[in-house]
């Protein structure tokens, strides 16, 4: 019996860890903004109107990248800001398939990166309409769920 | 007298005075001969009962020990598993972020749709 006993305590603590696992790795609260230091409210200032609704997880991620905020090129430290609103105002989809896409092109070499820019470039001088007809061309090729 | 006839006269003689012993002495005697027998039994047990007769005794330990050694296990593993797998989401969200090229970039299917249509051109 004592083997089924420690087999059966092994499980129970197993199961108890791994269910609190993204909670561990996430913490699973968040200052509110008006808990938030002077040099955070600063950096983060985009977020000041969303920030109590942004859930828990999400605010810590914030919180981390306020963290090295301070240890970034001025330039690098000008986009963050201007973006930081705009990334929170996508949905946790739209995010993760936006991280998959870089996580994709932080393989390509400098000189493919320049390329890709360029392409870019290019993509914003075409007609709207023309961009949307891509967009459509895209959506009709993506597998259906 | 031979000695075979010496012994039986020595053994006839002590069991005479054995039957007279006092209650106590018979009781300590018996109590000395259930020890020895432990302590013999103990001796010869084999390796796999020993293993048995000691977790039975540490079973309360154990109980706590063995589930305790298995979740530092487990922990250990998977954040092993999670570090080697791929960059920190964190990390890729502030490079992101930073990045040359806008959010634009990263969400929008047309610009996808572009890189392939452009890819085609180059390749023809």
């Amino acid at each position: 019996m004592a083997p089924a006993h420690i087999a059966r305590n092994a499980a129970v603590a197993a199961a108890l860890l791994l269910s609190s696992m993204p909670s561990i790795a996430h913490g699973q609260t968040a200052p509110a903004w008006q808990e938030l230091n002077g040099e955070q409210r600063e950096i983060l200032a985009p977020l000041a109107q969303e920030w109590d609704q942004i859930p828990p997880e999400r605010r810590q991620r914030w919180l981390r990248m306020a963290e090295r905020y301070p240890d970034m090129p001025p330039e690098k430290q000008q986009r963050l800001q201007q973006r930081m609103h705009h990334w929170a105002q996508l949905s946790p989809a739209e995010r993760e398939r936006a991280r998959e896409r870089y996580r994709r092109l932080m393989e390509l070499t400098p000189e493919q990166r320049e390329e890709l820019r360029k392409r870019w470039r290019e993509y914003q001088d075409l007609p709207e309409h023309r961009r949307e007809e891509l967009r459509q061309q895209h959506r009709s090729r993506e597998p259906l769920d | 007298m031979n000695e075979d006839d010496l012994a039986r006269r020595v053994t006839a003689r002590l069991d005479q005075s054995l039957s007279r012993l006092p209650n106590t002495t018979i009781a300590r005697l018996r109590d000395g001969r259930a020890r020895a027998l432990q302590a013999h039994s103990r001796r010869a047990m084999p390796a796999d009962s020993r293993v048995a007769a000691w977790i039975n005794a540490h079973r309360g330990l154990l109980g706590i020990g063995v589930p305790a050694l298995f979740l530092l296990v487990v922990t250990g593993a998977v954040l092993l598993l999670q570090s080697g797998q791929q960059p920190d989401p964190f990390d890729v969200e502030t490079a992101l972020l930073a990045d040359e090229l806008p959010i634009h970039a990263y969400t929008d299917p047309g610009f996808d749709a572009w890189l392939q249509h452009t890819s085609h051109e180059t390749q023809q």
